[in-house]
C-alpha cells in the first residue's frame, strides 16, 4: 500500500457511478454497505487521544495488508491530517469519507483500493468504518464481498464484541451488526408527480431512513434520495438487507410507475425539461451547485427515457462528480469566490458535454 | 433555562417530540443543535441525549431511594453513576456525547443503560447475525499468506547469505506458528 495523492483519484471515475453504460432502468444508481467495527481494549475515538488513534491506525494498517483485501499494487493510503481542505472535500464527493471523518483528520487514515470499491475508514465515529460500494442495485454482491473483507480484517484484528448485544459500536444506534446498507436512486417521475412526500412517509413507517445524495445531515440534490436500514440489533444482516431490498424494489416500481404517467400526460414538460437542462449545461456560463444537480437530474430523466442520443449515463456521472466544489479546486486558493466557481463549473459542464458529442457523433 | 446537552449556553432552541404516544421536550443552545444537525444526528441524536437525561435522573432517584443522605446540592444527576472503570467516561460524558458511549467496557458497566436504550432505539437488546467468530476460515488463509511471505523471504535471505535477516525471519515464523496453535 503507498501514500498516494488527492489527484490520482479526482481524475479518474468513482467507484461509486458506473462508467459503462448498464443495462435497465437508471433509476437506482449506486449501492453501499458499511459496517462499524472497534478493537477490543481501545477507547471509541470521542474518547481517545491523538496518540491513541494513531496506535489504532497502525494496527488496522497492518491488517489491511495482511488480509489481502488490499493488495500493494492496487491500494491506497491516505492519513488525513496530511491533507488540505479541497482534498478532503474531494473524499467527501466520492463517498470515500464522511463528514464526521474529515472534521476530525487527527489520527483518521483513509485505506481503499484503487476502484474505491472498498475502503476502510479509520477513527471516524467507530475506529473502524468498512465500506463496499458498487453501481446500480447489487445488495446481495456488496454483502459478500463486504462480508469476507470483514472476515479478512478481523482474522487479525480483535473485535470489540459481546455475547449479546454483538458488535459494540461508539453509538449504541450501530451495536449489533454495525452494518448500514443504503441505496441511492434517483426519482424525478415521483418529485413532478407529487408522488414523493407520501413514498417517503412510507419508507421511514417501515423504519428506514431517507437521506440526500452525500450522506449523513445533507438535504437532497437533484432528486437523489439515498435510502438504508436503521436497526442493527435484533435484526440479522441478511434481513436488514432483504427487507431494505423489498422496500428499494417498490420504490423503483413507483417510479416507474410515474415515469409512464407524465410520459402519458406531460409528455411535453417532461421534454421541454430536459430540452432546456441540455441547453443550458453546454451553453451556460454560470452555474450553481443546486442548479447543475436539478439541470443534471433532469438530462439523467432524459437519457433514461432515450430523448438523447448524444448523451449517456456514464457521461452524466463524471459530469455530477466534476460540478462538486473539491472536484473543481474551489477550495485550492481563498481567493476563489463563489461566482468564480459557477463560472469553473459551466465551463467543465460545457466541455465535458462538447467532448461527449463529438465522441458520440465520431 | 441551560442547554441539556452541554449545560453552559442559554438554551434558544426548544424540541418536542412524540415518542411511544408520550410527549418528550429536548432544549438546545445554538451551538449544540448545529452540531447535532451537522453530523447528522438531528432528532436520533438528540433522542438519545434526552434518553441519557432521563436514565441519569433514574439512576439518581434509585440512590436516593436507597440511601437516606439527601445528594449535594451541586452534583449532576448524570454524575450519580460510578463512571466506567476502564475508560473514566460518566453518563455525562455520554449525554454530551449524543448518546455515545465511551469505550467497548461502558457496555458493561452501563449494562442496564445500555439495554433500556437498546429497547427503546433497536429491535430489542439481542444481537443475531454474525458473530466476531465466525471468521476461522479467514484466520487460517491469513496465517498461510503470512507464512508463506514469511517463507519466500527466508529463502531470498538464504540465497542472498544474509544470515543474520534469515534468522530473524525464522524466528517470525516460528512466533507466528505458535501464535496461530494458541488461537
Amino acid at each position: 500500500m503507498s501514500k498516494n495523492s488527492i489527484l490520482q483519484l479526482a481524475s479518474r471515475p468513482a467507484g461509486f457511478l458506473s462508467d459503462v453504460p448498464v443495462p435497465g432502468d437508471g433509476i437506482a444508481i449506486s449501492s453501499r454497505i458499511r459496517l462499524a467495527r472497534n478493537l477490543s481494549g481501545y477507547p471509541f475515538p470521542c474518547n481517545a487521544s491523538a496518540a491513541l488513534k494513531r496506535e489504532v491506525a497502525a494496527l488496522v494498517m497492518e491488517a489491511a495488508a495482511k488480509s489481502r483485501c488490499f493488495p500493494e499494487k492496487s491500494s491506497m493510503f491516505f492519513p488525513l491530517s496530511s491533507l488540505g481542505a479541497n482534498d478532503l472535500q474531494i473524499l467527501l464527493e466520492r463517498r470515500l469519507a464522511s463528514r464526521e471523518f474529515i472534521s476530525k483528520p487527527d489520527g483518521a487514515v483513509l485505506i481503499t483500493t484503487s476502484d474505491e470499491r472498498l475502503s476502510v475508514m479509520v477513527n471516524e465515529e467507530d475506529q473502524l468504518r468498512i465500506q463496499a460500494v458498487m453501481p446500480g442495485f447489487q445488495l446481495g454482491k456488496l454483502w459478500k464481498k463486504i462480508s469476507s473483507a470483514d472476515d479478512k480484517l478481523g482474522a487479525n484484528l480483535s473485535y470489540a464484541w459481546d455475547e449479546k448485544f454483538g458488535f459494540l459500536t461508539a453509538c449504541p444506534s450501530n451495536t449489533g451488526t454495525g452494518l448500514r446498507a443504503s441505496v441511492m436512486l434517483h426519482l424525478p417521475a415521483l418529485v413532478i408527480t407529487g408522488l414523493i412526500s407520501p413514498t417517503l412517509e412510507g419508507i421511514k413507517q417501515l423504519n428506514l431512513a431517507v437521506r440526500g445524495l452525500r450522506g449523513e445531515g445533507t438535504k437532497n440534490h437533484g432528486n437523489l434520495f439515498q435510502i438504508s436500514n436503521q436497526r442493527t440489533l435484533g435484526v440479522s444482516e441478511e434481513q436488514s438487507i432483504s427487507e431494505l431490498s423489498e422496500a428499494i424494489v417498490r420504490i423503483i416500481e413507483g417510479e416507474k410507475e410515474a415515469r409512464r404517467k407524465i410520459m402519458e400526460s406531460k409528455r411535453t414538460l417532461v421534454y421541454d425539461k430536459a430540452g432546456r437542462a441540455y441547453g443550458c449545461l453546454k451553453y451556460g456560463y454560470s452555474l450553481p451547485l443546486d442548479e447543475a444537480f436539478y439541470l443534471l437530474s433532469c438530462l439523467r430523466l432524459g437519457v433514461d427515457l432515450g430523448l438523447f442520443n448524444a448523451v449517456d449515463i456514464p457521461l452524466i456521472n463524471k459530469m455530477q462528480l466534476a460540478i462538486q466544489p473539491g472536484h473543481l479546486g474551489c477550495m485550492l486558493s481563498e481567493k476563489t469566490t463563489p461566482d468564480d466557481c459557477d463560472e469553473r463549473r459551466a465551463m467543465v459542464c460545457r466541455t465535458l458535454l462538447k467532448k461527449g458529442s463529438a465522441r458520440r457523433a465520431g | 433555562m441551560l442547554c441539556d446537552i452541554c449545560k453552559k449556553n442559554e438554551a434558544t432552541i426548544h424540541i418536542k417530540e412524540m415518542h411511544n404516544n408520550k410527549w418528550t421536550s429536548i432544549n438546545l443552545c445554538a451551538e449544540c443543535a448545529k452540531k447535532s444537525e451537522e453530523f447528522g444526528n438531528g432528532p436520533a441524536g438528540m433522542d438519545l441525549a434526552q434518553m441519557f437525561l432521563e436514565l441519569g435522573k433514574a439512576v439518581q432517584a434509585k440512590q436516593q431511594s436507597q440511601s437516606a443522605e439527601a445528594p449535594e446540592e451541586n452534583s449532576s444527576v448524570d454524575d450519580a453513576a460510578e463512571p466506567c472503570p476502564v475508560c473514566s467516561w460518566k453518563l455525562s460524558d455520554i449525554r454530551k456525547n449524543n448518546g455515545k458511549f465511551g469505550c467497548p467496557s461502558c457496555y458493561t458497566h452501563f449494562r442496564d443503560i445500555a439495554e433500556q436504550t437498546f429497547n427503546a432505539i433497536q429491535d430489542g437488546d439481542t444481537h443475531v447475525g454474525k458473530s466476531s467468530d465466525d471468521n476461522s476460515h479467514a484466520r487460517r488463509e491469513s496465517f498461510e499468506y503470512t507464512l508463506s511471505v514469511l517463507e519466500k523471504k527466508l529463502a531470498e535471505c538464504v540465497a542472498d547469505e544474509d544470515y543474520e535477516t534469515a534468522a530473524k525471519v525464522r524466528d517470525s515464523i516460528l512466533k507466528l506458528k505458535e501464535e496461530f496453535r494458541n488461537e
